[in-house]
C-alpha cells in the first residue's frame, strides 16, 4: 500500500497519455505510417512519377466509357460531373486542380470505376521480381566489365604510362613479332611511353592535305582527300593491302596530281597503312577484366569500411580525450567541429583539397576523377566527419564508467590493456550499441555526400549509393514504381541489419 | 464598434484578393534571376491587377515539378525546356493549349516545333541557344590562328596548342551534362551526313526501327576521343566552374560549350575576348553548322483556376511587346523567339550565333527530342563512362537503343 501513494491518479495519467502521447501517435500516423503506406501502393505499380492518378483530361468517349458509366451511384456521378467540364473546344473532359478530400473522393470513384491510367497501373509484384532477377541496370548489382583502353577507330594515344604500356599491353603480347612492333612505334621517354613523332597521324595526314593541289591550289575537294583517308584507315585496321593500294590509286587517278604529289600521297597511306596493324593490336590486348562493385556492392563497401574505421577513431579519440589530457575541452571541440558543417560544405572543402592541394603536394595528378581512389576518398570523408559525433558518444560511455573500479584495478596492479579489456570495453557497450546503430544506419542511407563530391559522375566512378541509385531511378529515368520499390527493400534491409545489430549488442550489455 | 472595423477589414481583404490574381513563375534559368524580376515587375506595372512571384529551382528542376505536378501543386507559370520535357506535361494534362493564344502567331515559325505536340503547341518558345567553341579571339591571335571551320583546321588549331603548352579545350568531364550534350551535337551532324533527318531518326528510334548506330559510329568515337585527348589531363576532375576558370583565366584557348557559360566566362574575366563558332565535324565547311534550338519556354499549368490561366495568358501575350523583349534580351541576357525582335541589346556572340544561324542554318537539339532516361542516362551517362573507360563504344551505342526502347514501350 505504502507504493499506491506514489502512483499518479488514473486521470492524470489518462490526461497525459491524451496531452503528449496521442498528438503524438497521430502525427506518427500522419506523416510516417500514411506515407509508408502509400510507397508500399506505389512500388507495386509501374507509376512514372508524373501521370496523375486521377486524369486531368480524357477525350469525352473514353471519360463517359472508362469512368462515368461505370459508376453505379448517381450521386457520385453528378459530384464527377461538378469536378469535370467539358470544354467545347477541343472535346475534353477536364478538371482543375483538385486536394484534399476533394482528391480522396475522385480517387476513390476513380477505384469504384476501375479506371487505372496505363502509367499507374498495379503491377503486382513485378517491380521486385525485376530487382531480383537482374532486370535493372548492370550498374547496380556487383558485377566484372572489360575495360577498353583504346578504340581502334581514333588516332593512336600519343602517350602510354610506363606500367600501362610495359604490364597492360607489352607483356600480354606472345610473339616477339608483335612486341618488336609496338616499340617499334613508342619509346620510353621520362618514364613514359611517348609515340614516336613519325608516327604521329595528323603528321602523315598532313603531307596529303597539304599537298599543293589540296592546300594552295584547291583543285581536290576535301571529300576526296577524306574518302582516300578513310578508306586507308580502314583497309589498315584490317590489313588489307588491295584495298588500300585501290583507294590510292582511285585517289590518283581521279584527281590532277602532279607526279610528287601522286608519290607523296601513296608514300603518305602507306605509312597511314603501317599504323593500322599497331592499332589493331593495341585495341585487342590494352584491355583488363576488372570488377566493378555496383551501386550494391558500393552502399556494403561504404557501410563496411565507414562504420569500422569511424567507431574505431572515435572510440579511440575519446579514450585518448578521457584519459586526462589538458586541453581536453578544447581538443574535444575541435574534433567535433567537422560534424557540425553541412555535408555540402564539407565536400566543397574536401573538393578543394583533392582538386588543388593533394595533387600540387604530392604530384599525383587524379583523385576524385580515379575510379580505384575514389570510393576510399568518400569513405575517408565520411570518416572525418562523422568520427567527431561518435566520439561524444563514447566519450559519454567512458565518463559514466565508476572511477573507483578503475582505481581499485589499477592498484591490484592490472595494466591498462587489461583494464581496457576488462573493464572499459564490457561498460561501454551501451555506448557501442547507440554508436553502431547511428553508424550503419547512416551509411545504408547516405547520399548528401556523393550528390555533392561526384554526384553527376558517380555511375562513371562506381560510387552511386542506394539512395542516389533510387532518386536517379525515379527522376531521371522516371521509373518511380521501381525505385519505390527499392525504397522499400532499403529499408527492409536496414531494418533487418540494425535489428540484428542491437539484438546482439544489447546481449552484451551488462549493469553496473 | 471593433466587431465593424473587423468586417470591414476582412472585406476589404476579401475584395482585394479577388480582384488582384498573385501568380507563382516556376522557373529553373538561374542565370537570368535579377533580370525576370525585373521582367515581372515591368509587367505587374503594366497591370496593377496581377502580381507574380518567382520560385527558382535551380539544379535537378524537373525532379521536383515532378513531384509538384504529382501532388497537385504546379505554378501557375512554368518555365520549360523545349521538345520532350513539354511533351511529356502536355501528355499527362498539365499544360495548357495554347494554339488559339494571339502571341503565338508572334513566334517565327522556325521556333514552333519544339513547342508542338499532337499538332497544338503548348508553351510559348522564348530563346535560341547555340552549342559550339566559344573561344579566345586573343589567344588565337597570338598563335596567328583563325577560328576553325572544318575538323581539319580544328585538329590544326589544337594540335598548335598543344605544341604550345595551351590546353586546347577546357575540361569539363565530372558533370555527365556536357560530354552528354557533346556526344548528341556530332551524331546530330553525323545523321545530316547520312542524309537523315532528325524527326525522321527520333520517330525511327521510337517506332524501334532503327538504331544509335545508324551513323558512322567510327568517326562519332573517334571525335569524342579527340575531344577528350585534348582537354586538360585531369578533365575527369573538373567539373563546370573549373571548366570556366580555365577559360576565362587563358589556361585553355576553346570550350565546347552552350553561350549560357559565356556570361559565366566574361563574368569572372571581362576583359575576355571571345567569338562562337559551330563545333566542324566535317571537312566540308557548308556541313558544319550550330548546335542551336530553343532552349527555354514557358507554359501554363492546367491545373490553375480559369481566373489564374486567363491572368498568365495575359502576361504572355505581354512578353510579345518591345518593352518586354528589350528587357528579356538586355537583362535576361538571352535571344528572342518573336519575330522581328530588336537584338541590339545582345552582346557580341550571341548576335554571331543569331546571324549564323539565319545565314547557314542550324542542327536542331535531338537530345530534347530523345526520351528523357534516353539522354539522361543513355546519352549523357554512356558518353561520360565510355571517357572514363568503364564503357566500350559498342555499350554506349546498345545502351542507348535499349533505354529508348524502354522509355516508349512503357
Amino acid at each position: 500500500m505504502a507504493v499506491a501513494g506514489m502512483v499518479q491518479p488514473r486521470w492524470k495519467s489518462a490526461l497525459y497519455f491524451a496531452l503528449f502521447v496521442l498528438p503524438a501517435l497521430a502525427l506518427y500516423g500522419l506523416f510516417f505510417l500514411y506515407p509508408f503506406a502509400q510507397g508500399i501502393r506505389i512500388s507495386f505499380t509501374n507509376w512514372d512519377g508524373l501521370t496523375p492518378r486521377i486524369p486531368i483530361s480524357l477525350p469525352k468517349s473514353e471519360f463517359e466509357s472508362k469512368i462515368l458509366d461505370r459508376l453505379p451511384s448517381e450521386s457520385d456521378r453528378s459530384y464527377l460531373l461538378s469536378i469535370y467540364h467539358l470544354d467545347p473546344d477541343d472535346g475534353q473532359y477536364k478538371r482543375y486542380a483538385a486536394t484534399g478530400l476533394t482528391r480522396y473522393r475522385l480517387q476513390h470513384l476513380m477505384r469504384v470505376a476501375g479506371y487505372q491510367p496505363d502509367q499507374y497501373r498495379v503491377v503486382g509484384f513485378a517491380n521486385y521480381v525485376r530487382i531480383f532477377t537482374g532486370g535493372v541496370e548492370e550498374r547496380f548489382y556487383p558485377h566484372m566489365f572489360t575495360q577498353v583502353n583504346y578504340n581502334a577507330d581514333s588516332d593512336l594515344p600519343a602517350t602510354i604510362p610506363k606500367t600501362d604500356f610495359e604490364k597492360g599491353f607489352l607483356a600480354k603480347l606472345v610473339n616477339p613479332q608483335d612486341r618488336q612492333l609496338a616499340l617499334e612505334f613508342y619509346e620510353l621517354q621520362n618514364g613514359t611511353y611517348h609515340l614516336k613523332p613519325k608516327y604521329d597521324e595528323f603528321s602523315i595526314e598532313d603531307r596529303i592535305w597539304l599537298l599543293p593541289e589540296v592546300d594552295k591550289q584547291k583543285i581536290v575537294r576535301s571529300e576526296k582527300v577524306d574518302d582516300l583517308l578513310s578508306a586507308v584507315k580502314e583497309a589498315g585496321l584490317k590489313g588489307d593491302t588491295a584495298s588500300m593500294n585501290a583507294a590510292v590509286d582511285a585517289f590518283v587517278k581521279s584527281n590532277p596530281l602532279s607526279s610528287a604529289s601522286a608519290h607523296q600521297a601513296r608514300s603518305a597511306a602507306e605509312q597511314i597503312f603501317r599504323l593500322g596493324s599497331l592499332k589493331r593490336l593495341l585495341a585487342a590486348t590494352w584491355v583488363r577484366q576488372r570488377f566493378e562493385m555496383g551501386v550494391v556492392g558500393f552502399t556494403i563497401f561504404f557501410t563496411i569500411f565507414n562504420v569500422l574505421l569511424s567507431n574505431l577513431l572515435g572510440f579511440f579519440l575519446a579514450l585518448a580525450l578521457d584519459s586526462g589530457i589538458k586541453s581536453q575541452k578544447v581538443l574535444r571541440t575541435i574534433f567535433f567541429l567537422p560534424n557540425v558543417l553541412s555535408m555540402i560544405v564539407v565536400a566543397l572543402i574536401w573538393s578543394l583539397v583533392f582538386y588543388n592541394l593533394l595533387p600540387a603536394l604530392t604530384g599525383i595528378d587524379k583523385w576524385m576523377g580515379d575510379p580505384d581512389k575514389a570510393p576510399w576518398l568518400i569513405v575517408l570523408v565520411q570518416v572525418w566527419q562523422q568520427a567527431g559525433y561518435l566520439m561524444v558518444i563514447y566519450l559519454a560511455g567512458l565518463s559514466n564508467i565508476p572511477t573507483d573500479v578503475l582505481e581499485a584495478a589499477s592498484i591490484d596492479g592490472t595494466s591498462f590493456p587489461a583494464r581496457l579489456r576488462y573493464i572499459t570495453l564490457p561498460l561501454l557497450v551501451p555506448a557501442f550499441t547507440i554508436c553502431l546503430f547511428l553508424s550503419i544506419s547512416n551509411s545504408l542511407k547516405s547520399f548528401d555526400l556523393m550528390y555533392a563530391m561526384v554526384g553527376p559522375s558517380g555511375y562513371a566512378l562506381g560510387t552511386v549509393p542506394f539512395v542516389m541509385d533510387i532518386f536517379f531511378d525515379a527522376f531521371a529515368k522516371k521509373l518511380a514504381g521501381l525505385a519505390t520499390a527499392k525504397a522499400i527493400l532499403l529499408f527492409l534491409a536496414i531494418a533487418l541489419i540494425t535489428g540484428i545489430q542491437l539484438s546482439i549488442t544489447k546481449r552484451r550489455e551488462v549493469q553496473m | 464598434m471593433k466587431k465593424l472595423l473587423v468586417f470591414v477589414i476582412l472585406a476589404l481583404v476579401i475584395i482585394g484578393s479577388a480582384s488582384a490574381q498573385k501568380l507563382e513563375m516556376y522557373y529553373y534559368k538561374q542565370e537570368i534571376q535579377a533580370g525576370l524580376k525585373t521582367l515581372t515587375d515591368a509587367f505587374t506595372k503594366d497591370n496593377p491587377g496581377i502580381t507574380i512571384s518567382l520560385l527558382i529551382i535551380p539544379n535537378d528542376a524537373d525532379a521536383t515539378m515532378s513531384a509538384r505536378a504529382a501532388s497537385g501543386s504546379l505554378s501557375e507559370i512554368l518555365q520549360m525546356q523545349s521538345y520532350s520535357r513539354i511533351f511529356e506535361y502536355a501528355q499527362k494534362g498539365y499544360l495548357v493549349d495554347l494554339s488559339r493564344e494571339p502571341v503565338l502567331a508572334k513566334v517565327i515559325p522556325s521556333a514552333l516545333p519544339a513547342v508542338t505536340w499532337k499538332g497544338k503547341q503548348w508553351a510559348l518558345p522564348m530563346d535560341f541557344a547555340g552549342i559550339g567553341i566559344i573561344y579566345n579571339k586573343d589567344i588565337f591571335a597570338k598563335y596567328n590562328l583563325k577560328a576553325p571551320t572544318t575538323y581539319r583546321e580544328l585538329e590544326r588549331v589544337a594540335k598548335t596548342f598543344k605544341d604550345n603548352g595551351v590546353t586546347p579545350f577546357a575540361g569539363l568531364l565530372k558533370e555527365n551534362w556536357s560530354i552528354g550534350h557533346f556526344i548528341t551535337l556530332v551524331h546530330t551532324n553525323l545523321l545530316a551526313e547520312k542524309g537523315i533527318p532528325v524527326t525522321k531518326f527520333i520517330a525511327d528510334m521510337d517506332a524501334g526501327k532503327t538504331s544509335y548506330g545508324v551513323v558512322d559510329t567510327g568517326k562519332l568515337f573517334s571525335i569524342i576521343d579527340f575531344y577528350r585527348a585534348n582537354m586538360d589531363d585531369n578533365a575527369e576532375e573538373m567539373s563546370w566552374n573549373e571548366q570556366q576558370a580555365a577559360f576565362a583565366g587563358g589556361k585553355s584557348a576553346m570550350m565546347v560549350q552552350g553561350l549560357w557559360s559565356y556570361g559565366a566566362a566574361i563574368g569572372t574575366n571581362p576583359s575576355l575576348n571571345c567569338g562562337f563558332v559551330p563545333f566542324p565535324v566535317f571537312n566540308d565547311p557548308t556541313m558544319n553548322k550550330f548546335y542551336a534550338d530553343v532552349d527555354s519556354t514557358f507554359a501554363i499549368s492546367s491545373q490553375a483556376s480559369a481566373e489564374k490561366q486567363a491572368a498568365a495568358k495575359k502576361f504572355l501575350a505581354w512578353l510579345a511587346r518591345p518593352q518586354a523583349v528589350r528587357i528579356w534580351t538586355r537583362d535576361c541576357k538571352l535571344t528572342s523567339d518573336f519575330k522581328g525582335a530588336d537584338l541590339s541589346a545582345l552582346q557580341s556572340p550571341f548576335r554571331e550565333l543569331m546571324s549564323t544561324v539565319a545565314k547557314s542554318g542550324a542542327y536542331p537539339w535531338a537530345f530534347s527530342m530523345y526520351p528523357t532516361a534516353a539522354f539522361e542516362d543513355g546519352a549523357k551517362n554512356g558518353a561520360q563512362g565510355y571517357v572514363f573507360k568503364k564503357k566500350t563504344a559498342e555499350d554506349v551505342i546498345s545502351d542507348i537503343d535499349r533505354i529508348w526502347r524502354e522509355a516508349r514501350k512503357q
